[in-house]
Parts: C-alpha cells; structure tokens; sequence
C-alpha cells in the first residue's frame, strides 16, 4: 500500500512539473485540471461506449476474411 | 592534378558568363585548394589536441520526449499568460491619462515578463547579505500575490554557495586581500571620483597594470572599473564599419554589445566549432564585403570559459587558423583567468599556447580575483592606442583603490609573490574539486555541458518547470545555486548553473551532491543515457 501511494505520488509530482503546476495561480490551476480531467473523462467515456462496437465490427471482419479466403466488403 | 580540378571548375562560371561572381568564386576556389593541401600538413599537430580535449567535452543530446515536454510546457505558460493578459488588469502600475503616447516598453518583453518569469521570479534577484564566499545568507522573503511583490520576512537563511563567481575563494572577510584593501581605503578613500586620463590614476592603478601584463607575461596592460564596459566600449575603438568579426554563437551579451556599436560585419559561427569558424572566415574573405572590396581587417572573438555552457575553448586549432588567414584574436577570458591553468593565468597557459599569439587578452576581474573591474593586456602598441582612444579610458570613473588593491593582494597570491604556496593550492583545490564535482554528476546520471576542467558546470534540466523546482528545492536543502531559462538559454536548454570554489570543501560538494542525487530521483533529472563509472570517485 505504502510503495503505491509512493508511486502514486511520483506520478502527480510528474504531473505537476509538465503542467506547470508550481507557477500557476490556484484558479489557473484548477482551469487546467479541469481541462485535463474533462478530456481524459471524455476519452475514457468514449472508449466505454463505442469501442465495444468497433471490436465486434473490426472481430466481424477478420472472421470473415478467414473463412472465405477472399476479401469480403462488410455490408 | 588536385590543383588543376580547381582550375577546370574556375572556369566554369564564365561560361556561364556570371562576370560579376566570379572574380570571387576563383579566389575562394583557390584559398580552398591552398587549405586542403595546407590542411593534411596541419592536421598531425591538431589532431593531437583534438583527441586530446574533444574527448573531455560533452555535450549530450535530450531525448525526444523531454524536448516535446519542454515545448508543451513552455507554450502552456505563454496561452495562460495571455488569457491573464486579456482578462486582468496588471497589479502593477499603469500609465493613466497618457493619450497619445506609445507604450514605452516592447511589447513582448513585457509580457514575457509580467506573464511567465514573474511566476518565477522568486528564484531570481535573490537579496544576500554576506560575503559570497562558500557560504552565503539569503534573505527570506514571500510573495503574496504570486511574484508581482515581495515582502521580507526578516528572518534569514545560511546556504552552501554554488552560484557565485568566486573560482579561486578571494571573496573573503578576513585574511591578507580584505587587511590590504582596508589599508588602501585608509590611504585614498574609496572612489577617485575621476576618470583616468584626468586625476583618476593613483601609484595603485599603475602598479596593477604592470603586475598585470607581468602575470600574462605580455608587454602592456590597460585596467578597467568595469567589466562589460570593457568589452562593449573597447570593441567600438578597435573596429569601425568594414571590418570583419568572427565570433561564436554563445558570447556574452557585452562583447554582442561592443561589437553592434562598433558598426563592423559581425558573423556568427557555431559554439565551439573549428571547422564552421574556419569555413566562415574563407567564405568571407572569399567574397569580400558587399561593395566587392576586401575586409579592412580581421578580428575572431571568442571567450576562454563559456558562461552558460562551461566548454573551453580549442585554443591552439584556432591559432593556427589565425596564423593563416592573418586574423587577429580577441580573446575573453572572464571566467577563464585564475580558473584554468596550473597557474592560473587562464586558457593560454592551459594550453601552453604563448600569450603573445593572442593579439587581445580581455578579461575581468570580478570572477577569480574576488573584485570588480576588467583588464586588457596585448603588445605596447595596442595599449598606447587604447590609452588614446577608449571611451572607458576616458570617460569613465576609474577604478576604486579598495578594489584596486583586493586585486593586486589575490594577483600577488596567485602568483605566489608573496612568498607562499597559497595561490598553488587554490588553484589545485579549484581543479579537484571540479574534476571531483563533474565526475560524480556523471555518476549520477544527469546531464552536464562542458569541459571537464572547466568550473562552470551547467547540469541540464530542459523543462522550464524544472528550473523553478530545482532552485526553490535546493534552497530549502540550504543550497543556493543559479538557474537560467530562455531567453538567457535556447527554450529547449534550461539549466541550473553551478560554479565551483577552492572555498568548497569535500564535505560541502558532498552533501550537495547527494541533495542533487535526491531530487534528481524525485524529480525526474538523471536524462543521460551514457554508461555510468561504477567505481567510487577519488577526490
Ligand atoms: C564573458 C564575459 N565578459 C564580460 C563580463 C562582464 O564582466 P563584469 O561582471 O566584470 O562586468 C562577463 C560577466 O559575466 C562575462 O561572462
């Protein structure tokens, strides 16, 4: 538990110095935050939703590239 | 046969029938095919230096990633400075009722500095008060409102001193160089209150330029109250429009600054580089200056040690060069002189180059000698000339006599008049512990510029974040070191400046380096990539 909090800890020091933490004023700091957490939340979400479909389609496709030994356009 | 593939070549041009070239072209063909015979004669003598001293300079590119990082966070700072700029009224005074008046100031500059180095500013123009030796109190202060003001809080911090300028420890409150200088206050007051060239001069003045161009082992020497007004108004007397400059990329702003008032064709050639210098110089003699006619003279500048990137310079290559092109140099050794050298008489006795072969030895005195002030020594004629001609001479107050005399006591001490081994020892205390210092950074695993032997020892941090986390770190560590970011530096290169002392004691170079090792774990600083020495370093 202690060694990942370390590491944890590692990671946001990292984190800070790349976005200038130690320069920026408390609201230019939660601007950032907020911006960085929102796309990282987006993407996330994103991935959540679509990538299920996109596998199973990208999964269809090699299925049936496998079995017909010929390229089939998807319909 | 190698001569007559020039010829053919020379000829071509006027078949195409450019006339107005081509005078040029085939005297620079022929000043090319002079150098590369003339070249594999020379290369024996300087290969010998090059493999000799390339080997001990470094310079160790970033990995990718890091410069990607520098960049982002870079223009991250400048986006939120300007949506501060757009949204903020600055908490510093404004020009009110002024319609009609353009700003004073560059825009720019301005908001560079309001919007990203006020963030930072805490970690520079640092108040102290104490002598800088190895040691030195820092003023506490706070800033309230994120850099736009300080406040001091009167309490006061003691620090290991790795930023000052005092190679060889003359900083001092005690001891024979402060007796001395008390002594002189005692018999000519603190200032002269007048130029030189009217009743500025004292026995102490004339002692010091002889004791001078003793050290160098030259005719002459001219001194200085200041050591940029060296540079930039000595230049100006010894150039004049038509003349050709050669000087490297990475000089100090004085020397830019003399040379830009002085009106001369300045070119630039890459830090350090012989064969760019070179290839520069026959390019220009080449095509002679734009009305077609040939450069009244020839000057190379360069320093012995550079400022920010603690390489020193490949003196005898450029000597040669000089040689054969009939160029003069001009050679500043600000932070070179006391600092390199078994003697400490700068870069030419590190080479055992004569001193005679550099037509113009420029240095200061503020570094080594613990003082203030500058120097030129050369050949009796060309200080005659700058008695006559240089507006510092002139026209600026001279030097103090309680400067004057700290200079003469360490000078005495350095070269070991006094009658004791003293200065030997400084100088052999400086180039341990900077050997000592550079190899255990090495071992580390941070990246480092320069010289081995070199004292100024620039440990690369590239973020510009970096730069401010490492100096407000070290200062809670008790250590006080000098950080430099763009503009001083590319954007790509921030860097924490640490120079050495023959004040330092092991134990205080200890302690430092395993602060560094530290938050160089913590911080993410160990960038090199080269193999490490797995033996422990000998002091
Ligand atoms: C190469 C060089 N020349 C000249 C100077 C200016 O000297 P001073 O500080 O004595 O004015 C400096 C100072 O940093 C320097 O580094």
């Amino acid at each position: 538990m202690d060694t990942f909090k370390k590491i944890l800890a590692g990671v946001y020091l990292q984190y800070e110095i790349i976005f200038c933490m130690g320069y920026l004023e408390p609201w230019e700091r939660r601007l950032i935050n907020t911006i960085v957490f929102c796309s990282i939340f987006l993407m996330i979400f994103s991935a959540y939703v679509f990538l299920p479909d996109y596998l199973s389609n990208l999964m269809e496709l090699f299925k049936s590239h496998d079995s017909n030994s010929g390229f089939q356009p998807m319909s | 046969m190698k001569n007559r593939k020039f010829v053919n070549s020379d000829i071509e041009p006027k078949k195409n029938g450019i006339h107005h070239t081509n005078g040029y072209r085939s005297s620079e063909n022929i000043i090319k095919s002079k150098l590369t015979n003339e070249h594999q004669d020379n290369n024996v003598a300087t290969d010998k230096y090059k493999s000799i001293h390339d080997s001990k300079e470094s310079f160790e590119e970033a990995p990718l990633i890091t410069a990607c990082l520098t960049y982002f966070g870079f223009y991250l700072l400048m986006i939120i400075g300007y949506i501060n700029q757009l949204f903020f009224e600055p908490k510093v005074a404004t020009e009110k009722n002024r319609d009609g008046y353009v700003p004073l100031f560059d825009s720019f500059e301005r908001f560079y500095l309001r919007y990203v180095y006020r963030r930072v500013k805490d970690c520079w123009n640092r108040p102290i008060c104490s002598c800088p030796a190895d040691t030195l109190v820092l003023k506490d202060r706070i800033t309230p409102d994120f850099g736009w003001s300080f406040e001091f809080t009167g309490t006061t911090t003691k620090c290991l001193n790795l930023g000052s300028y005092n190679y060889l420890g003359f900083a001092q409150t005690s001891g024979p160089c402060a007796e001395d200088s008390i002594k002189s206050i005692e018999k000519y007051g603190i200032a002269t209150c007048n130029a030189r060239r009217e009743l500025g001069t004292n026995a102490l003045h004339i002692e010091l330029e002889e004791l001078t161009a003793k050290f160098f082992g030259v005719e002459d020497a001219i001194v200085f109250g200041m050591g940029f007004a060296t540079n930039a108004l000595n230049l100006p007397s010894l150039l004049s429009p038509g003349c050709l400059v050669v000087s490297d990329e990475k000089n100090h702003a004085s020397i830019i600054l003399g040379l830009r008032l002085s009106g001369a064709t300045i070119k630039v050639y890459k830090h350090n580089n012989v064969k760019h210098m070179e290839k520069v110089i026959v390019d220009s003699i080449a095509y002679g200056q734009k009305n077609g006619k040939p450069w009244k003279k020839i000057l190379i500048i360069l320093e012995g040690v550079f400022s920010m990137e603690g390489s020193i310079v490949k003196l005898p290559q450029i000597v040669e060069i000089k040689k054969k092109y009939g160029a003069y140099i001009y050679l500043d050794e600000a932070h070179s002189i006391g600092a390199t050298g078994s003697h400490g008489r700068g870069v030419t006795d590190f080479y055992g180059v004569d001193p005679k072969d550099i037509d113009i030895l420029m240095g200061t005195f503020t570094k080594s000698f613990g003082s203030a002030g500058g120097y030129i020594a050369g050949s009796k004629s060309l200080i005659n000339f700058l008695r006559a001609n240089s507006h510092a001479h002139c026209y600026a107050s001279s030097m103090a006599p309680a400067v004057t005399q700290q200079i003469l006591t360490s000078m005495k001490i350095i070269m070991g008049l006094d009658g004791t081994n003293e200065g030997k020892k400084r100088i052999d205390q400086l180039a341990r512990n900077t050997r000592y210092f550079r190899k255990r950074l090495a071992q580390i695993g941070v990246i480092t510029y320069g010289h081995e032997d070199s004292p100024v020892v620039p440990m690369l941090v590239y973020l510009f974040s970096k730069i401010g986390a490492v100096v407000r770190t070290l200062t809670t560590r008790n250590i006080a070191v000098v950080g430099a970011g763009f503009p001083a530096t590319p954007i790509m290169e921030g860097r924490i400046r640490f120079c050495l002392s023959a004040a330092h004691s092991k134990d205080q170079l200890d302690y430092a380096l395993s602060v560094i090792d530290e938050i160089g774990d913590k911080l993410g600083l160990k960038y090199s990539r080269k193999p490490k020495d797995p033996n422990p370093i000998e002091y």
